[in-house]
């Protein structure tokens, strides 16, 4: 199994595709750290003009390394979705398109061990993925732009306030963001690995996992009362972008934020279940199916 | 002799089509077993049953005297194949492609042995291009390669010759003799009648998911019988001359540039001297395919049937 996966993973890295996600990830945080660099206070004096008269935090300040990356974190993640799929939606069909699944299924690996070996390389891939994004959105940005403290911009029951996290209490919410954003894309990543099975070329696995989360995510979007309660938390988009909850902090009575604090633990935990649930299933039909599979390709 | 595969009521159905039909062979070790049948007549469909590509609609694959549903990683491991055109990773190199087949065939294999490997099919001097930049004669022989690299005791070629050239055909050829000389037992299918002829010491025979007949080639083939075409300075002559003697007994057909006769094999010498003496030049004496003849005479029979 180790052996294989070393194999997987040796194949995963000879592939030039591979690098796409790499590259785009550094260009689009490299395009936002320059448009900071270049003009950034007009769009923090713009955030901060509401709140100026009882916030005193200079905007020049309040543009630094964390806020830079919460910022890059929240347009990114959407998109990276994309890239996890383009891996491993082509995990099984497109071995199946290169012929190489028939040689692969006449040597003495058996099936569970080739979708679990595909699966564990595509979490690998999604990790390695972010630990990139956190090398070029957060450590680069703290260099680029400095650590202070981070400024949160929320929007509550049509209420929009400022949180103020102490510099010194940020560096864990991000790694625990960015450990819930493996487990977020990990369903991405099994879902695409499912339809994988089910093709033998890989455009249609990669566009398909795309298009269910698009579909899903604006119906996760959608503010209507029956799908709120019906729909929703059925579904896996409404628990991606769940890594924020790691950035509420709780207020005392005076208002001041707590060190440490999360200010719904509990929302945190359910969503991670719910994704981990999605795993699970998704991984366990692909298993199913690919038993069943007849090689044809 | 225990057969080293035993195949017994296969059947393998996609909704409205049977593919295969109530399939039952044995093959023997040592056997070059040549698996023969038309495009769809259910050999690819079989073959990829015996490698557990495909799933049986019902029926048993006995391999190694274990049954291939329960054993399958111990019957693979003991199993080289290729079927139809072996696809190989394009981004890799010729040696990184073995290295990487060879690791999952569950042994550990040396760097020595996967050059001489490359070496027996005649990749060496190119182990190190990528499979993107190989042609599809040298794809195949690399395919072969991956198939033994991990000296297996059965193996199973589908089509192996597809798409090569004469040259390659006959290195395909002689690899399979290779083989059979040291004790590995070969399944071969080929569309190519006259190659299993030339390799195969028992036959099986299929026509639209239907066994035909199995048995030895020696047997199957009358050996005693020969289709011989011959061509001489003067055909009308020759046929002339042979209608009028006591050779008009055997079957003859003055063809357009030649003369096919049907005549015992140990009487063939005497048939070209028969001609020569009588003044008629033999210019060339080729036989026929005999066994396409016979391919086609009893698909042809079990139609009428």
């Amino acid at each position: 199994m180790i052996n294989l996966l070393g194999l997987e993973l040796y194949k995963i890295a000879r592939r030039p595709r591979t690098y796409i996600a790499f590259v785009a990830v550094a260009a689009i945080v490299l395009v936002f750290q320059l448009a900071f660099l270049a003009d950034g206070e007009s769009y923090m004096s713009l955030m901060l003009q509401n709140v100026k008269d009882n916030f005193d935090m200079e905007s020049s300040k309040a543009i630094n390394g964390y806020f830079m990356c919460y910022i890059i974190l929240n347009t990114l993640l959407v998109q990276v979705p994309i890239l996890v799929a383009l891996i491993a939606g082509d995990a099984i069909s497109g071995e199946a398109n290169m012929g190489t699944l028939r040689l692969m299924l006449t040597k003495p690996i058996s099936r569970l061990n080739i979708i679990a070996v595909k699966f564990t390389a595509a979490f690998i891939f999604t990790l390695v993925l972010l630990f990139w994004m956190a090398i070029v959105a957060l450590l680069f940005s703290i260099f680029l732009f400095g650590a202070d403290d981070m400024l949160i911009f929320r929007v509550r029951s049509e209420e929009s306030f400022i949180m103020q996290i102490a510099k010194d209490d940020v560096m864990w919410r991000y790694f625990a963001a960015f450990a819930y954003a493996a487990v977020a894309l990990t369903v991405i990543s099994s879902l695409a690995i499912l339809l994988s099975v089910f093709s033998d070329n890989s455009i249609g696995p990669i566009v398909t996992t795309v298009c269910i989360v698009i579909f899903f995510t604006i119906i996760s979007n959608l503010n209507v009362p029956v799908i709120d309660k019906n729909i929703k938390p059925f579904l896996f988009t409404s628990y991606l972008v769940g890594w924020k909850g790691f950035f509420y902090i709780n207020t005392s009575e005076e208002g001041q934020p707590i060190k440490q604090s999360l200010e719904n633990w509990p929302a945190i935990r359910n969503s991670l279940l719910v994704l981990l649930t999605h795993i699970v299933v998704f991984f366990s039909l692909a298993v199913y199916f690919f038993r069943k599979k007849d090689i044809l390709s | 002799m225990t057969p080293l595969l035993h195949v017994e009521q296969l059947n393998k159905s996609y909704k409205n089509l049977s593919a295969v039909k109530n399939l039952s062979f044995s093959v023997y070790p040592g056997d070059v077993f040549g698996f023969l049948g038309q495009n769809g007549a259910g050999k690819s469909t079989t073959l990829r049953m015996l490698l557990s590509l495909i799933v049986p609609t019902s029926g048993s694959i006995q391999i190694f005297n274990k049954d291939l549903n329960r054993n399958r990683s111990y019957i693979l491991s003991r199993i080289g194949a290729v079927i139809e055109k072996p696809d190989l990773y394009k981004y890799l190199t010729a040696y990184q492609n073995l290295k990487l087949f060879a690791s999952m065939s569950g042994k550990k294999i040396p760097k020595s042995t996967l050059l001489e490997q490359l070496d027996k099919v005649g990749l060496l001097s190119r182990a190190d291009s990528k499979v993107a930049t190989y042609s599809q004669g040298m794809k195949q022989r690399l395919g072969i390669a991956v198939a033994l690299v991990h000296d297996p005791e059965l193996v199973i070629l589908d089509e192996p010759t597809n798409g090569l050239d004469p040259q390659g055909i006959a290195d395909v050829r002689n690899l399979i003799l290779d083989l059979s000389k040291q004790g590995k037992t070969v399944i071969v299918s080929s569309h190519l009648l006259g190659e299993i002829e030339l390799i195969a010491n028992r036959m099986l025979v299929m026509d639209k998911g239907v066994k035909l007949v199995e048995g030895d080639v020696s047997t199957l083939l009358d050996p005693k019988k020969l289709k011989v075409r011959i061509q001489t300075q003067n055909n009308a002559a020759a046929f002339s001359l042979f209608a009028n003697s006591e050779w008009k007994k055997f079957e003859a057909t003055q063809q357009e540039n030649a003369l096919h006769f049907t005549i015992e094999k140990e009487l063939m010498a005497d048939l070209l001297t028969f001609f020569v003496s009588n003044g008629v030049g033999v210019l060339s004496a080729e036989p026929l395919h005999s066994l396409e003849d016979y391919f086609l005479n009893i698909t042809q029979k079990t139609n009428h049937d």
